[in-house]
């Protein structure tokens, strides 16, 4: 099903045919989910948007090179993972396993089938996710993340133990994960977000 | 007690929680249908609107015409202008970005007087996901006395929310966010050094220059240790609507004060100030600017010129 609306909007995410307005489009349309996908390899946002940014110069410079069969997103992922390898190579950090990095590659492949097929993005559900949160790690994740805030800061704001903080942000991102997976009923990744 | 840095560390988190953290920190970032703006721009800048490097524009096509009608001689001439010209290239294309922050930190006692403050600064953080730069908007001063400042600035980059970004003793109470780009940069002395092309984004002014040294990232500094020093400059500052060039900036996160030595030309809606003498400072506020002499022609001894 997927392979077919991909092919349907092939000629959408074509970056080698058309105008080049076209490949502002595809910058657009994918920049968040590969920002997302990038932010998870290297735990570091300045890192991640450079690797986006010179994935996309990349993918523009080769848009000749781009398998029309394909899916435009997929591509792109395989440009970013590059990229990062070539980051980790020149910067000696801490590698993720094979196994690590085809289940953060399958999270985010599926929310950018889920966005072709229902328009529902990645961020739309998160928020919604957010809301079925308990209060009390709703108030950890808002803080933390949302307000900037680190976890000694998190700890005198809500009043409770930094450890306690570190828990309810685990609990709060294993929540949030088994939502996601719910709506998207991605039962590979609920699997391991079980383990 | 867990550690702060134990918290904040992505080791121990499986990859459906590295993805989680990942999306929710982007979503701060940008909100749920937030774009980007920056990246963007960038992204399009060095693609589909990129300019041509030199007049005539020659292309990577006609390079390759010369490995077919060209002789030996021609060919090595066409791949050493390729290559010469794609490592151009390439440099142009990964201009190094970076956005910094820079928390003033003030004694405890005098923190106390400054709650009000800190109220809107903790408001304005809140809301610096808002911002398509991600840097913190606000106007100079914050009613410190620059005169009696007695904490200490530090350096943090701010577009890393893994870092352990915030003091732990809560005594910050001020931020000063901007973002680097440039050609090249490199660490000397605990001190970052960009050149070529450098830029400086602020919500309030923009730096172009020919060099720029902070210091190294997470060192806390006095404020005479300049914490962030440019040379050969052209600033705007948008409050003022005012543009001036000069052969070297001082930027001081306590005040929110520019200092520009050396000032070549100021120009604002009003006019044209041109008339500056080498020891000259320019001085440029959030509202208002101002010339100051320095200390030395200011109290120079005229008494001890008397016969």
């Amino acid at each position: 099903m997927h392979l077919h609306l991909i092919s349907q909007n092939q000629h959408d995410d074509d970056p080698g045919a058309g105008h080049p307005d076209d490949f502002a489009g595809l910058v657009e349309r994918h920049h968040r989910n590969l920002l997302v996908y990038a932010v998870a390899l290297t735990r570091n946002h300045a890192t991640a948007r450079d690797i986006v940014q010179e994935s996309f110069i990349l993918a523009y410079e080769k848009r000749e090179l781009f398998d029309v069969t394909r899916d435009f997103a997929s591509w792109m992922r395989g440009i970013v993972r590059n990229k990062w390898r070539e980051w980790l190579r020149k910067n000696r950090r801490y590698d993720l396993s094979d196994n690590e990095l085809a289940l953060i590659d399958a999270d985010i492949a599926a929310w950018q089938t889920e966005r072709t097929i229902e328009d529902n993005s990645l961020f739309d559900a998160l928020e919604q996710c957010i809301e079925r949160l308990p209060e009390t790690l709703r108030k950890a994740v808002n803080a933390y993340y949302y307000e900037g805030r680190n976890g000694d800061e998190v700890s005198l704001a809500l009043e409770i133990a930094p450890s306690a903080v570190r828990k309810r942000l685990q609990r709060a991102r294993t929540l949030l994960k088994q939502c996601l997976d719910q709506k998207i009923g991605n039962s590979s990744t609920s699997l391991n977000s079980q383990s | 007690m867990t550690s702060d840095s134990e918290l904040d560390s992505y080791e121990n988190l499986s990859a459906g929680e590295r993805f989680i953290e990942a999306a929710l920190s982007e979503h701060a970032r940008l909100g749920r249908d937030g774009s980007d703006r920056e990246l963007i721009h960038r992204v399009l800048l060095e693609t589909v609107n990129r300019k041509p490097i030199s007049s005539p524009p020659r292309t990577r096509h006609a390079d390759r015409n010369y490995w077919i009608i060209g002789g030996i001689s021609a060919a090595a001439a066409a791949v050493a202008a390729f290559f010469g010209l794609s490592s151009l290239d390439w440099r142009r294309e990964i201009r190094h970005s970076e956005e910094f922050r820079f928390i003033v930190r003030i004694d405890e006692n005098i923190r106390e007087t400054k709650s009000a403050t800190e109220t809107v600064e903790m408001k304005t953080l809140a809301e610096r996901y808002d911002e398509p730069l991600n840097i913190v908007s606000h106007s100079p001063g914050y009613g410190i006395d620059p005169g009696n400042f007695t904490g200490s600035i530090q350096l943090i980059a701010a577009s890393d929310p893994f870092f352990a970004i915030e003091p732990t003793d809560r005594s910050w109470i001020r931020q000063e966010s901007f973002r680097i780009t440039s050609d090249a940069s490199r660490i000397s002395n605990d001190e970052r050094i960009y050149e070529g092309r450098v830029v400086v984004e602020h919500p309030l002014f923009r730096i172009e220059a020919a060099k720029v040294i902070i210091p190294g990232v997470g060192s806390d500094s006095t404020r005479n240790q300049l914490p962030l020093l440019a040379r050969e400059v052209k600033v705007t500052q948008k409050t003022l609507d005012c543009l001036a060039s000069a052969a070297e900036l001082h930027f001081d996160p306590v005040s929110g004060k520019i200092t520009l030595s050396g000032v070549d030309r100021f120009e604002t809606t009003e006019g044209t100030l041109r008339q500056f003498s080498a020891t000259d400072r320019l001085i440029l506020a959030g509202d208002h600017f101002s010339v100051e002499k320095t200390d030395v022609e200011r109290y120079a001894a005229p008494p001890l010129l008397k016969p």
